[in-house]
């Protein structure tokens, strides 16, 4: 996987240049906005991370004349700015996530790979979902388990949705909140893992098998395997 | 001192504008006297000229008239008539008045021949006999009358044509008439006149510059005590307040503002005062976990170890960036919140939401949730609201005992959350609202105390207003919003 990270604070770049090497990334860094954009038309990207606040050439203009000319590498913004507006003009101008610092790398990877996910298997509509002996009809919107038909609520049947469509993915609950709840907020309180619980309740509980997992510090994944 | 304060009342710019203002009106005012003065100044002269002319045809008249010549002092009375029919007294003399053509034409040829007028000296002195002109003597030398040095005679300039009109009257006999018309008088009224315009422009003047001065000096005593009391405060008496009159006039308003405004500051200051001690106490407790727990990292530590203990770091850091997180969020919204876009949601959908959201966990501890919630549209940032009710919903749960109903419902724009927990003291109303203020009983328990000041922010951004009340037991909150307009 190859990245290009555009950030002017030399910090928060090595920082996120080094702990996606250490798990196996190409990571290409620019501190102004002129020469990421350079960069990014001249090479190829499987994902670029932006800042928003940029010399040069601010980020959200790189982002729109990146769009511009037809390209739809992934891209995720990174902004200081915690304000709400910020994250609509920001996923309006183009871009696929929008995360503020400070934030957690388990965060950033997280959505990294969703992103690569999205962007890798976009082709094609789905009618259904599956994890092990766990499948999800995405017509009829039922569940089932080894033939056993699980009744969800409309909430619940999202959630699994959206964890089955990024299996084996660790999904932050920052991420289920925006995804799953249209809601962008700090809960504050462990309300995702309430929903979770119940979510588990239904599908792992009767079973012997458990697929849904808590990932500490991290978030949930849907895998079949350990 | 006094020179400065002079100086400073010259500087001022309320003086100068007074200045300006009364010095143009006095300018104004000069320029009207000014043109009055000349206008009567001109008609006092024309009407002069007037009453010269009548007077010269009066005794044209009279002079053509033989009989009048009859008898002298008869000629001289009806000439003085004639002066006081216009009521001024006029100075008539008859010079020459010689029947004898011959001597006439004798004295004009000896005029031009000898430089000596001793042959009619005579005749002239005659004449004044006749004329009963005492005082005077004929200067056969030069040719002119001379006047005794203490005769009751004027002798006037002549050359200052003011003062005198002269006409000679050519009569038909041939003699001549000279009129003279003294009007030193009217050149006297005519000084008086001007020296009373201008004394009276002077003092006006003065008069308006001491006037200007008292008034003006006024407002600057006023606007000086609130520069010296605004000079102590930036010196560092923050406590000093302008002091007020009793005129209750526009200084007074602007001293009251200002004052009310030094208040605000004070109380901000006080309220960062004790964020900062607040945060600097919630900081002390996470912090210092994080402190303990490093200190008891140890390399050797297995797999599993270094594991936990990461996770147990990154938890630690994220309290405390969860901390500054709601308060930066909180500065912004009670900063500018200009470019907060709120779009048109339906709150009743809203807060179904946040209720099927937070009913799991309700029914976790036990509690069941009421819903009665009618649709609703507002103009509203649906992030900040979901955040703000879920807050309270949030509070309503952990606040709440066991096997009691929350209940939400949404009236014609008036939520209403209502639990049956412990409640608020009264006096806690206000308070809980503040940023990190935490009631004392729950002061060891989860949460950074800025939920419900984010609360507070986000319906003020709303302009929504939130009350609390006690409903016995428990608290019932309640949001009055606003329907969209649109």
């Amino acid at each position: 996987m190859k990245v290009l990270v555009v950030e002017d604070d030399k910090e928060v770049a090595q920082f996120i240049g080094s702990s996606l090497q250490q798990i196996g990334y190409v990571v290409d860094r620019c501190e102004d906005g002129k020469q990421g954009l350079l960069q990014a038309s001249v090479e190829t990207y499987d994902a670029i991370i932006l800042d928003r606040m940029l010399p040069g050439l601010d980020g959200l203009n790189l982002l729109k004349t990146l769009r511009a000319t037809g390209s739809n590498v992934p891209i995720l913004l990174l902004s200081a700015m915690a304000d709400v507006s910020h994250r609509v003009e920001g996923l309006q101008a183009g871009a696929d996530d929008y995360l503020t610092k400070p934030f957690a790398f388990s965060e950033l990877h997280a959505r990294l790979e969703v992103m690569f996910r999205r962007n890798t298997h976009e082709s094609g509509e789905q009618t259904s979902l599956h994890c092990a002996d766990l499948s999800l009809n995405l017509l009829t919107q039922e569940a089932k388990r080894a033939e056993t038909l699980i009744s969800l609520q409309p909430r619940e049947y999202r959630l699994l949705e959206y964890l089955l469509r990024n299996q084996d993915r660790v999904v932050t609950r920052t991420m289920l909140l925006e995804s799953v709840w249209d809601y962008h907020f700090d809960p504050q309180t462990n309300v995702i893992d309430v929903h979770i619980s119940r979510l588990r309740n239904k599908i792992d509980k009767p079973f012997s098998q458990v697929l849904i997992h808590t990932i500490r510090g991290r978030g949930y994944v849907i895998k079949s395997g350990l | 001192m006094l020179l400065n304060r002079a100086f400073n009342l010259v500087k001022s710019s309320s003086f100068r504008f007074s200045l300006t203002v009364m010095g143009a009106l006095w300018l104004t005012f000069s320029l009207i006297l000014f043109t009055l003065y000349q206008i009567v100044k001109t008609s006092l002269w024309d009407n002069v000229d007037i009453l010269f002319e009548q007077q010269e045809a009066q005794v044209v008249a009279l002079f053509e008239d033989d009989n009048s010549f009859e008898s002298l002092p008869a000629l001289r009375k009806k000439l003085n008539e004639i002066g006081d029919q216009v009521g001024v007294e006029i100075e008539l003399t008859i010079l020459n008045p010689i029947q004898d053509l011959a001597s006439i034409a004798e004295i004009e040829a000896q005029d031009e021949e000898v430089e000596d007028f001793n042959e009619c000296a005579a005749e002239f002195e005659y004449w004044l006999e006749e004329l009963e002109i005492e005082d005077a003597y004929f200067d056969s030398e030069s040719g002119d009358f001379m006047l005794d040095e203490d005769s009751d005679w004027e002798e006037y300039d002549i050359q200052e044509s003011d003062e005198f009109r002269i006409a000679q009257l050519a009569l038909n006999d041939g003699n001549y008439v000279t009129l003279s018309y003294n009007l030193g008088y009217l050149k006297e009224v005519d000084d008086a006149l001007y020296q009373a315009l201008m004394i009276g422009l002077i003092l006006s003047f003065i008069v308006l510059l001491i006037g200007t001065l008292i008034l003006t000096r006024r407002t600057i005593t006023r606007l000086s005590v609130i520069n010296q009391t605004c000079d102590i405060i930036i010196q560092g008496q923050l406590e000093e307040r302008i002091p007020l009159s009793d005129r209750h006039d526009d200084y007074d308003h602007m001293a009251k503002n200002i004052n009310s405004m030094l208040d605000r500051i004070a109380s901000l200051m006080q309220g960062v005062q004790e964020v900062s001690d607040n945060i600097a106490h919630d900081m002390r407790t996470p912090l210092t976990r994080l402190h303990n727990r490093l200190e008891q990292f140890s390399t050797d530590s297995n797999e599993a170890q270094q594991e936990s203990f990461k996770e147990a770091v990154i938890q630690d850091t994220n309290r405390i960036l969860n901390l500054f997180n709601a308060l930066l969020n909180i500065g912004k919204l009670e900063k500018s919140t200009l470019d907060i876009p709120k779009t048109n949601i339906n709150l009743g959908q809203l807060l179904t939401d946040v209720a099927e959201m937070y009913e799991p966990l309700a029914q976790e501890k036990g509690m069941s949730v009421q819903l009665d919630i009618l649709d609703f549209n507002v103009l509203a940032n649906p992030d900040l609201v979901f955040q703000a009710f879920s807050n309270l919903f949030d509070n309503a749960i952990k606040y709440s005992e066991a096997n009691t109903t929350i209940k939400l419902s949404c009236r014609d724009g008036l939520v209403v959350l209502q639990d049956s927990g412990k409640g608020i003291e009264l006096d806690d109303y206000d308070k809980v609202f503040r940023r990190m203020y935490r009631l004392e009983r729950h002061r060891g328990s989860e949460g950074h105390g800025l939920g419900l000041t984010q609360v507070k922010a986000i319906f003020n951004f709303h302009h929504w207003d939130i009350q609390l009340a006690n409903a016995h037991p428990g608290l019932k909150i309640m949001v009055q919003t606003q329907a969209n307009a649109d």
